[in-house]
């Protein structure tokens, strides 16, 4: 797993080190075989997770590499499904011809609020992503002809698509190459340089990083890859609605990041697979789901800081340190400074 | 569209936008003296909207029942806000501003579940008190009286938000607070108690909101979305922490929601968001903030 400090510090010269490769192969081959071993209900709770978890990884782009707590990602979600929808319902191209538009779209969107955007930090910057988010939705909402308002628009995807099992591989593979590519991202000398603005980015100045531009790049990336999310949603909701763009929306990744820890690469995908799992579990036993949401996140605030992954990892660390005869076990300065 | 139309529109404006104030008022006092942004600032609203529907219903809907809503729906709503400070606020006041937002936001889920469970998901609704309900002659047409009211109460919780912040020695400790919060504690002022209290009294005019606004519009769930969005506008337009910004930016929000309605209805709520990302992006400290 990775953890924010630069690879190089860590004697790793390769892209993925060996056990983590093993990791995740056995992932990628579990999630090969799954819809041999679950029914067509969970399978498309699947799909729903591995969107969720694309979100999630694209949004922690933003927040744990560069410490730019956006509010507005939402948009680029859908504005993504929105660009699959419109391709497919005005100028008849197949979702997955769409699909491949969607990051296109997303991106675009990104550089252009972006470029705003990157202007402010701190809680300047999160409320104008958030201002920026609902004037997409205004706009999806309002412009009925176009949009479809509030009614939203309908995509049809061909029939092989409708087919869960066919529907969970298209996914699994738009995601798990969505996800190697933002693993690649933050492991590169780009990446590298994220953290180093997250860190300190008068420091990063100094050393002759131009902080606006990395940040305006970040952002676009981050909104391509969320397009690509919101692509995959529209065809599994079989259509592209408003509440796709609206704030609370805009929630679910932060939220799932932060349980998950957003200091760890794999810390959003974990927590987006608590929160999906979890809701499902949740509704199924009862119809007032967002209490016992809520009262879960106001729980990780005060408990669980760094998520479920930092966590932990803290005691993993703690456990090490005992082994090793260590007289303090907690070390609270061996993760890197969060931002003030 | 005649002059007198678009003037009433307005003054429907100006009321309006004095509801955002007494919301916004307290949301800025909460931001610039605990430095948090309160996501659940329009859960409180929306508690107190709920609360005056159900104090209405059992004492019957005329003046008393107003009245016994207005004096008690914003105490509950205080009291909530106090609790809330005391025993989760105050745990996470050294943690970055991305976790108490993140909390804030967690507590706006529970608070909409617990009204949903109180109270359904159906749309309420309270009669105007009979005293209000009619209208005065404003340049010919009739406006109605419930808004004057509104607008009358807005000014009174300006003039008495002015006198405490300006004439008093808590609100010398509020601004001084604002300015230089390690200061005020260095110089031995119990800032926790202060916040606390500062908080119980933002939500009680968030309260005092919500009960103004529950006969004029519908009580339904997403009011807390829908104020809480036009409220934090209001606080960065205005500069945060600054209670003057507040009342001007929420004027001015609730004048621009308005003529928004008239020019192009679908859209109107976009003219608020236009307008935030103009100040956030030429003036981000706000209309009457300092530069950082």
């Amino acid at each position: 797993m990775m953890s924010s400090g630069p690879a190089v510090a860590r004697g790793r010269d390769v892209v993925v080190a060996k056990g983590e490769a093993l990791a995740w192969g056995a992932v990628l081959a579990l999630c090969a075989v799954l819809p041999l071993m679950i029914g067509e209900g969970l399978l498309f709770l699947v799909v729903d997770f591995l969107i969720m978890a694309l979100f999630a990884t694209s949004y922690n782009l933003l927040l744990g590499q560069v410490g730019m707590l956006s509010f507005g990602h939402a948009a680029y979600y859908g504005i993504g499904a929105y660009t699959v929808a419109l391709l497919a319902g005005k100028a008849g191209f197949s979702v997955l011809g769409g699909l491949l538009w969607a990051p296109v779209a997303a991106g675009i969107a990104g550089i252009v609020i972006g470029l705003f955007c990157v202007q402010l930090s701190g809680f300047y910057f999160s409320i104008l992503t958030m201002a920026f988010s609902q004037l997409v939705w205004t706009v999806a909402f309002g412009w009925y002809s176009f949009t479809g308002g509030d009614d939203g628009l309908p995509v049809n995807p061909p029939d092989f698509l409708l087919a869960a099992t066919n529907y969970y591989y298209v996914t699994l593979a738009c995601v798990v190459v969505a996800i190697a590519l933002l693993r690649m991202i933050t492991r590169s000398s780009f990446g590298v340089a994220l953290a180093a603005i997250r860190e300190n980015a008068d420091r990063a100045a100094f050393v002759g990083l131009n902080v606006r531009m990395y940040r305006l790049a970040a952002f676009a990336v981050a909104a391509a890859f969320a397009g690509i999310a919101g692509g995959l949603r529209a065809p599994l909701q079989l259509m592209a609605f408003p509440g796709l763009l609206y704030w609370t929306q805009s929630a679910d990744p932060v939220l799932m990041s932060l349980a998950g820890g957003i200091h760890t690469f794999v810390g959003p995908i974990v927590g987006a697979a608590v929160f999906v799992f979890l809701n499902f579990a949740i509704t199924s036993y009862t119809r007032y789901s967002l209490v016992v949401f809520g009262s879960v996140v106001v729980l990780l605030v005060l408990v669980l800081p760094g998520g479920i992954v930092g966590f932990m990892q803290d005691r993993h660390r703690g456990r090490q340190k005992r082994r090793l005869g260590f007289a303090d076990a907690r070390e609270k300065n061996s993760r890197p400074m969060e931002r003030p | 569209m005649s002059l007198t139309d678009i003037a009433a529109q307005v003054l429907s404006g100006v009321s309006f936008g004095m509801l955002l104030f007494m919301v916004a008022s307290g949301l800025t006092l909460i931001f610039g003296v605990l430095r948090v942004a309160n996501f659940a600032h329009g859960s409180l609203y929306m508690v107190a909207a709920y609360a005056s529907y159900t104090i209405t219903v059992l004492l019957g809907g005329g003046n008393f029942g107003f009245l016994a809503a207005l004096v008690v729906a914003p105490l509950l709503v205080a009291c909530l806000g106090g609790i809330v400070e005391i025993l989760l606020l105050r745990r996470i006041v050294a943690r970055p501003h991305q976790y108490q937002l993140i909390l804030t936001y967690g507590l706006t889920l529970i608070f909409a579940d617990l009204v949903r469970i109180a109270w359904g998901s159906e749309f309420r609704s309270i009669p105007r008190p009979p005293s209000l309900s009619g209208s005065i002659s404003l340049l010919g047409r009739p406006f109605p009286t419930y808004y004057v009211a509104i607008i009358a109460g807005g000014v009174g919780v300006a003039i008495a938000l002015w006198f405490v912040l300006t004439r008093t020695r808590f609100g010398k400790t509020v601004r001084a607070i604002v300015s230089d919060r390690e200061m005020v504690n260095a110089l031995g002022v119990n800032v926790p108690a202060v916040c606390t209290l500062v908080f119980v009294v933002a939500a009680w005019l968030a309260g005092l909101g919500g009960v103004l606004v529950a006969p004029v519009g519908s009580i339904a769930l997403g009011m807390d979305s829908s104020i809480i969005v036009e409220a934090f506008a209001v606080v960065i337009i205005g500069g945060v922490g600054d209670v003057r910004g507040a009342l001007l930016g929420a004027l001015l929000i609730g004048v621009l929601h308005s003529v928004g309605i008239l020019v192009a209805p679908r859209m109107a709520v976009a003219f608020t968001f236009i307008a935030l990302c103009l100040v956030l992006v030429l003036r981000p400290q706000g209309l009457m903030g300092v530069r950082a």
